[in-house]
């Protein structure tokens, strides 16, 4: 009789997916937390469904990238697997958060989409392009915003690993480079596929956060037909003498969306929203402040989702960003005081740097989970932070072109190599003990830096290991591929052993 | 007087049955990871049925 193969942690996964036979029990007080809060996710995704089930059925059959929706609440658990105690808290709040506002944009998006029938959300919507801030939409309070591309490429993946590159697919058969960021050209294939939703008064197109996007604005623009503005500030975004053209240019922006709209800018409505995103940062700098602590108790992947998704989903024009930051904040701030540690496997701190694999969002997660690695910080997290002036016009549209110009990626990805230097600030400020790099293989920006990043660490004995990824393609660089070049270094730079063996060698590759 | 108290208590334990029913259910659904289980097998149809949409693919 065969033996039954135990293989520890991973028992409880079907044999090559991320899908669990049964949950994890985490002690009563933990499965009671996360039982309420599954109940609570569960409301939210069912929202889609409720708020239009006709159009929400036509757009699951229709558009490919929808249905990966049906995996977020296995994308949870996964990003939450390594939380206790307040920890846990927190990671589902900050999920609660992302799945809330994913929900609501979708409804926004599929409400207007004049391909399933004409309605009256279409000429509302303004439509900003890659990773922008809608933060200007605040100054229209009768418009609404919708910052599409997340659905279509990095949510989507990182809710099932396998969604983004049959887009990238149809892309490289019409015999465009495939050696260009997956991101991209993972949205030139929505748009070359048909798969764009219909509607919008205009489109912002931008130029963050590189020059890759510039290449996937102009596929977008050809196949989308309405109004389209690139919404480009300079690349140079430290130069000071830029500035003049960069104020410009928003002004150019806002003119366009009155033209396009009938709508007048409102200063007083524009203002209250930067002030409720200046308050979002706020809460921001002060967790970054707690997280020096060895006992800030903030899960690294849920973390990162919220503030990436932040500028997207928020920008001050979502009041729940600053309500849940506050209620993390009261639980952080708890935590350092009362000297809780809810992270009692952590035997690293470490910096994450560069783009993480979106087909892989939980590998932080991992790392804790098999070696003790705990992400205290994250490179990207460290844009869009700065404070935008609520009472001078020409300094606030200075800040909006400033949000623009440092959203996430783009920050240390252009404007001069110092600003991807400045991960080893982030090292000593963070109290890190070594760095992880994720190395999307087709990020020109961040590949051209690795020499130069590795012979500082070397200098300054900073352990700093690589690990390659593509972006939205696990057939490239698998999941498996990517835990076995950090084992790698764990076992041989290192010199450690894991806590969870169990967790080494796993096929993960076949689906979610 | 002692019917409608029979019925009362029947009435509530009734009530609480189905609550506790209903309350093992939503259980086994959660520790059992039922609903992942059926989200995975929709999208895989769905998948299947988006694949065959007729496009219309220009550059």
């Amino acid at each position: 009789m065969a033996e039954k193969k135990d293989r520890g942690t991973r028992n409880r996964f079907y044999d090559g997916y991320e899908l669990a036979r049964y949950r994890k029990w985490k002690g009563w007080k933990d499965s009671w937390v996360d039982f309420k809060e599954w109940l609570v996710e569960r409301k939210i995704s069912g929202e889609l469904l409720k708020a239009d089930p006709v159009r929400a059925f036509k757009a699951l059959t229709y558009y490919h990238w929808m249905a990966p929706y049906l995996g977020s609440g296995s994308m949870v658990d996964r990003t939450i697997d390594d939380a206790h105690g307040e920890a846990l808290v927190i990671a589902h709040k900050y999920m609660q958060f992302l799945l809330k506002s994913n929900v609501e944009a979708l409804i926004r998006i599929l409400k207007a989409d004049e391909r399933f029938g004409k309605n009256e959300y279409s000429k509302k919507t303004v439509i900003f392009e890659q990773d922008a801030s809608p933060i200007l939409i605040g100054g229209f309070p009768n418009l609404q915003n919708a910052v599409e591309e997340p659905y279509f490429t990095i949510l989507a993946t990182a809710n099932d690993q396998h969604a983004g590159h049959y887009f990238t697919d149809i892309i490289d058969s019409f015999g465009l480079p495939s050696d260009s960021c997956r991101n991209s050209s993972a949205v030139c294939g929505v748009a070359i596929d048909d798969q764009l939703p219909y509607y919008g008064a205009c489109l912002i197109t931008s130029n963050a956060p590189c020059d890759s996007s510039v290449m996937n604005s102009s596929v977008v623009e050809r196949r989308i037909k309405i109004p389209s503005i690139q919404g480009c500030t300079p690349m140079r975004w430290k130069d000071e003498d830029t500035r003049e053209y960069a104020i410009a240019h928003v002004k150019e922006v806002i003119k366009f969306i009155e033209d396009c709209t009938g709508e007048v800018f409102d200063w007083d409505a524009f203002f209250k929203t930067v002030r409720q995103y200046n308050e979002e940062t706020r809460i921001q700098h002060e967790l970054w402040e707690l997280a020096k602590s060895p006992y800030y108790p903030v899960p690294s992947v849920p973390n990162l989702l919220y503030r990436s998704f932040q500028l997207s989903f928020s920008s001050g024009l979502n009041e729940n960003c600053a309500k849940i930051g506050r209620e993390m904040l009261e639980i952080c701030e708890k935590c350092v005081r009362e000297k809780i540690n809810v992270r009692p496997k952590t035997r690293h701190r470490t910096l994450v740097c560069g783009a993480p694999s979106a087909y892989y969002m939980h590998f932080s997660t991992w790392m804790y989970e098999c070696w003790g690695v705990n992400t205290v910080a994250v490179l990207n997290n460290m844009s869009h932070h700065e404070y935008i002036s609520e009472d001078d016009r020409e300094e606030a549209l200075w800040g909006v072109a400033q949000l623009w110009e440092q959203a996430i990626m783009r920050r240390h990805l252009v404007g001069g190599y110092e600003n991807m230097l400045e991960l080893f600030e982030e090292y000593e400020r963070f109290n890190c003990d070594m760095i992880v790099f994720y190395d999307d293989i087709t990020c020109k920006g961040s590949k051209s830096m690795t020499g130069m990043i590795q012979d500082i660490a070397n200098e300054r004995n900073i352990p700093i290991v690589w690990i390659s990824h593509d972006l939205i393609d696990p057939r490239a660089i698998s999941r498996n591929e990517m835990r076995k070049q950090f084992n790698d270094f764990m076992f041989t730079v290192m010199n450690e052993e894991p806590l969870d063996a169990s967790l080494l060698d796993f096929d993960d590759s076949k689906g979610w | 007087m002692k019917k409608i108290c029979k019925y009362i208590i029947k009435f509530i334990g009734v009530l609480l049955a189905a609550a506790v029913g209903v309350f093992g259910v939503v259980q086994a659904v959660y520790w059992l990871n039922i609903d992942n289980k059926i989200m995975f097998l929709l999208h895989r149809l769905l998948n299947k049925r988006t694949d065959r949409v007729p496009r219309d693919r220009r550059f």
